[in-house]
């Protein structure tokens, strides 16, 4: 027979689906940031792209750090795009 | 946002109080907690809970696996705003106890998440009275039924798992309502 085991505070009110709701996004949003921890610290980490890094900020080309991650992901988009369209990857 | 099951997750440290883990044994899915989180702290008054819910064994295994970590005793200071906190549990209109002593172990359990040098970014809690107190005091909640959700998001769990799941924790007394598991099912199973 399977053990069972007593359920905990049997006069707790029920949470409900607006409430499950919120937890998974609470969750979701929690696993995004250490995501995001994760790859900002790996990108920083590396001497190659703090000097690139340095190197746009100091031409005023950035605002600052993000702005110039961002702008190097579109960029890399738009020129990559015509590659992706020809292989269907694009359109996903 | 769905994700493959096998794709890398970069977990997070919590700290939980004892219903969530709770449900998770009852279920026998504890793998849903590893998969989402590298630390669960406790509080040392839980693990008196976990002995009286018949967990001790499983609460044991978790910990020499260092899953679960039992956070270090609460100082004299922290043991004061913890009764503060029970007594503001106990007094909410959703608690099923009036006395805050039953209450203590949650109201630990949010000072340990609340401690800075442990990094807890979410707190596991399914009792509502404790998570209207919880989010008075700023922190991020989320709880066992989250964890499911997620995991269906994922593409782990078919809304018949977790029908499943969330009906095993029903049937040995925790409460789930039936529109709650199948609000789970509806929105987020594969």
């Amino acid at each position: 027979m399977e053990k069972r085991i007593a359920p905990h505070e049997l006069q707790a009110a029920l949470l409900s689906a607006e409430d499950v709701d919120k937890d998974v996004a609470s969750l979701s949003e929690a696993l995004m940031e250490e995501r995001a921890r994760r790859i900002a610290r790996n990108v920083l980490l590396r001497p190659d792209m703090r000097q690139i890094l340095r190197a746009l900020l100091e031409s005023g080309a950035c605002e600052n750090e993000e702005e110039a991650i961002a702008r190097g992901l579109k960029t890399l988009s738009v020129a990559l795009s015509p590659a992706w369209e020809g292989s269907g990857r694009g359109s996903r | 946002m769905m994700e493959m099951p096998n794709e890398k997750i970069d977990k997070i440290t919590v700290a939980c109080n004892t219903g969530p883990l709770i449900s998770a044994f009852q279920c026998g899915r504890i793998d849903l907690l590893k998969r989402y989180f590298k630390t669960i702290y406790i509080a040392p008054s839980q693990v008196a809970e976990f002995e009286k819910h018949g967990a001790a064994k499983e609460l044991d295994d978790l910990t020499r696996e260092g899953v679960v970590v039992l956070a270090e005793a609460l100082t004299a200071d922290e043991k004061e705003q913890a009764e503060m906190l029970a007594r503001r549990i106990a007094a909410q209109p959703s608690s099923g106890d009036p006395d805050y002593h039953g209450h203590l172990p949650e109201a630990e359990v949010m000072i340990v998440a609340a401690r800075p040098e442990l990094g807890c970014v979410r707190i596991l809690l399914d009792e509502l009275a404790a998570r209207t107190v919880a989010e008075e005091e700023g922190l991020r909640i989320t709880g066992f039924p989250g964890v499911v959700g997620r995991a269906g998001l994922d593409g782990l769990l078919t809304r018949n798992d977790i029908r499943h799941v969330l009906s095993l924790c029903q049937q040995q007394g925790t409460h789930y309502s039936d529109q709650l598991i199948e609000h789970v099912a509806e929105t987020y199973g594969r």
